[in-house]
């Protein structure tokens, strides 16, 4: 029996779309089961989030550790090298099921090289909301001088 | 050389910054369930208590807590806006909801309305 060439099998374009859109259902379906799409926590790429700052009379650090103690912390200064260390400790409290844990427990150290000379005596770190602020006065040798012009 | 970089600097950073136009962070979450309540505890750093927004209607429970940009640091340590949203079984009760910021760190407390509550049934005979 003789067959048009055109004739495709009685293949329908409406049909073949249909197909393909059960193919992208499916594709769907499987990376929502493998929580890809997922929105994912953006833990700081390096923790704690640092910003240093100079405000010619001192150098100061802001450092975000949300849920660190402060006798978690331990910040030195030594040769012109801040460095920051610690731990934040997690823990599950007490009688409770867990669904889901993203805040990682951690210890970091980090250190910076001061551009400058700094009195670590009258160095001040205040624990706020969470964020460490911590102030070191610049040497005196170091401090900006205002220079009174007398006319005579 | 020195000065084209200032000036690129300058043009980028130095816009105004409005709070709707903070960078937005996924923060870390955790989520913890007992009897009576789910924990939601998230890390929130350097947010006033004034500027957390938690938000429960229909099913979806949004947190969302702001960092007051400091003039002094604006460039060293952008101001961020954390923001989650979780659906929320039917099993919560709307009316009581709470929440605590502490050490940077909130926790909201979702309690379970008592129909929903597990009971034990005391066996007579």
């Amino acid at each position: 029996m003789l067959t048009r060439w055109y004739d495709w099998g009685g293949l329908d374009w409406d049909r073949s779309f249909e197909e393909l859109e059960a193919l992208r259902r499916e594709v769907t379906r499987l990376f929502n089961e493998t929580g890809l799409d997922r929105p994912r926590s953006q833990m700081p790429a390096a923790f704690p989030r640092i910003g240093l700052f100079d405000t010619k009379e001192e150098l100061v650090l802001r450092a975000e550790l949300p849920g660190v103690n402060e006798q978690d912390l331990d910040i030195t200064v030594e040769e012109g090298t801040l460095g920051l260390r610690g731990k934040r400790k997690v823990e599950v409290p007490k009688g409770y099921a867990v669904h889901r844990q993203e805040r990682a427990e951690t210890t970091f150290a980090r250190s910076f090289a001061l551009p400058c000379k700094v009195d670590a005596d009258k160095a001040q770190a205040n624990l706020k909301n969470g964020v460490l602020t911590l102030r070191l006065p610049k040497s005196a040798e170091v401090q900006p001088r205002q220079i009174t012009v007398k006319s005579s | 050389m020195s000065t084209t970089k200032e000036m690129v600097q300058r043009e980028t950073t130095d816009k105004p910054q409005r709070l709707s136009e903070l960078p937005t962070v996924i923060p870390p979450v955790d989520i913890f369930e007992n009897d009576d309540e789910i924990m939601v505890v998230a890390d929130f750093p350097g947010v006033d208590p004034d500027k957390v927004d938690v938000h429960l209607e229909g099913g979806q429970i949004d947190i969302e807590g702001r960092q007051s940009p400091a003039t002094e640091q604006a460039q060293a340590l952008p101001a961020l806006m954390f923001a989650r949203s979780f659906r929320v079984p039917e099993t919560v009760n709307p009316e009581g909801v709470t929440a605590e910021l502490k050490n940077g760190v909130l926790r909201v407390h979702l309690k379970k309305s008592e129909a929903a509550k597990p009971r034990r049934i005391k066996v007579s005979g």
